[in-house]
């Protein structure tokens, strides 16, 4: 069982928490931070001593963050056992983040900058945008397959990225694509 | 009272006479090092298979239960619905039988069936919960949500899904939701299938659009009645293409397209993946006033 202080900017937001976590059994809902084993916020603001926190936002959990007391970041949608998973693992002492966001930054290390990619790359990232295969890639470029294979491997990487699908999303988050 | 044995008798008879019925149209397919996984004969010389069970484009094999090894060629591969097409020539068993509609409910028995390496493999649940038409976190469109409670082998991913009476719900696969096996409904891989047959991808649709999310300040949207809290800045236009032909502006700060409020560009490509051919509407901040422009949504040409 574990003690929960929800502290959010939005009303609603709150409101929409405290049912979510009330039907999920073994979580008790406090009336002030000093009661709880974790808390959940969704702004990230200088914290005095306080129990370990559970971030819903789109931040990533720099050292920065962490030392901010923040151990679990969840994006806002995040469904109802990832809250209460992150819950539980923040009040055990645990660091926890989606595994498909690859969000978790050693400390020391800055936000994570896309390697350039070159402008054949560049090209390739395009036809991955439009969903071509290797095969379709090389032939578009008039390569071999196999060179084909290479540049998206190559993306891949410096998107640090482990789909196809996921590679055509960080590079327009990334600015590289046009949607 | 005891129950009479003949109708347990009956019933495990005709489950498994179901299972080798359907087994008859079920491939094993081999994609992928380890496990085999199954494929469905769909239509002729077309299987339709789990698309994350093929590691390659190459060197894929079928094989039947009568013990026919084939060479598959990928016709085309949709990792948001977990699909893949193949094109087995000379592939004689039966195709899969399909029904017009469908009218399960949660409860429905299924039993899926696969083929491990020569034998059928059969598993049996129902139909856990159905949901509306969604979207999969992958970025798929499913016409309809059917969750199962099933147990399902490595072996039997992109197998058949099917009801009592040996007709198909679906292809079975696990990995559209970490906490069940999903049946992708017939009317999704018949859209696919096409696609994929016609094009070798899905087509995308393409606005030609830099955007960049921000921060809208509440002053300017409480005096507008809106209810966002940001949106897409464009920040680049290809004239070239349906944003730019429509007259999205630099500066143009997007609010709302074909209905849908957005706050990453990432959900203007989702909300886009079936939109070509459409003109959907945006609702654009421009100069502090509302405007609305009609974008005929093409598919993106790869500049080469």
């Amino acid at each position: 069982m574990i003690r929960v202080w929800i502290e959010t900017v939005s009303k609603v937001t709150r409101a929409g928490l405290e049912a979510l976590l009330e039907s999920s059994g073994d979580i008790e809902l406090v009336n002030a931070p000093s009661q709880a084993d974790v808390v959940l916020i969704d702004e990230l603001t200088d914290r005095p001593e306080a129990p370990p926190a559970v971030l819903l936002s789109e931040e990533t959990l720099t050292a920065r963050v962490f030392r901010l007391g923040v151990h679990a970041i969840l994006p806002r949608e995040a469904a109802a056992e990832q809250i209460v998973g992150a819950l539980y693992a923040a009040a055990a002492g645990l660091i926890a983040v989606p595994a498909e966001s690859s969000s978790l930054i050693l400390p020391a290390a800055a936000e994570p900058v896309p390697e350039n990619l070159t402008p054949r790359e560049m090209e390739t990232l395009e036809m991955l945008a439009e969903g071509l295969s290797n095969k379709q890639i090389a032939a578009r470029l008039g390569i071999s397959e196999h060179t084909a294979k290479f540049h998206v491997n190559s993306i891949l990487g410096k998107l640090d990225a482990a789909t196809r699908t996921e590679a055509v999303m960080r590079g327009i988050r990334a600015g590289l694509l046009k949607v | 009272m005891a129950i009479p044995t003949s109708s347990i008798v009956s019933f495990s008879n005709e489950l498994a006479a179901l299972v080798e019925t359907s087994a008859a149209s079920v491939v094993a397919v081999h994609g992928r090092p380890r496990f085999n996984s199954s494929g469905v004969h769909w239509s002729p010389e077309v299987v339709i298979t789990a698309e994350h069970t093929l590691r390659h484009d190459d060197g894929i094999v079928v094989s039947t239960g009568a013990g026919d090894r084939l060479p598959a060629e990928v016709a085309g591969r949709d990792a948001g619905t977990d699909l893949a097409v193949l094109r087995v020539k000379g592939l004689t068993i039966p195709t899969v039988s399909r029904p017009e509609a469908f009218a399960h409910r949660p409860g429905s028995l299924i039993v899926a069936v696969g083929r491990n390496k020569d034998s059928a493999n059969a598993a049996l649940g129902v139909i856990g919960s159905l949901a509306a038409p969604s979207q999969t976190w992958r970025g798929g469109k499913l016409d309809q949500v059917i969750r199962l409670d099933l147990a399902l082998h490595p072996v039997a991913s992109g197998g058949a899904i099917v009801d009592a009476a040996g007709n198909l719900i679906g292809i079975a696969t696990p990995v559209l939701s970490r906490a069940a096996v999903f049946a992708v409904p017939s009317a999704t891989v018949e859209r696919i299938a096409r696609a994929l047959l016609t094009h070798g991808r899905l087509p995308q649709g393409y606005l030609g659009a830099g955007l960049q999310p921000i921060r809208l300040p509440e002053h300017l949207t409480n005096g507008l009645g809106l209810s966002v809290t940001g949106g897409l800045m464009t920040v680049s236009v290809d004239q070239d293409a349906p944003a730019g032909r429509a007259g999205l502006l630099i500066g143009d700060v997007l609010l709302e397209l074909g209905g849908q409020f957005v706050d990453r560009p990432e959900s203007v490509r989702l909300l886009l993946a079936d939109a070509v051919g459409k003109t959907i509407p945006a609702r654009v901040l421009r100069g502090g006033a509302l405007v609305t422009l009609e974008i005929g949504v093409t598919e993106r040409h790869g500049k080469h």
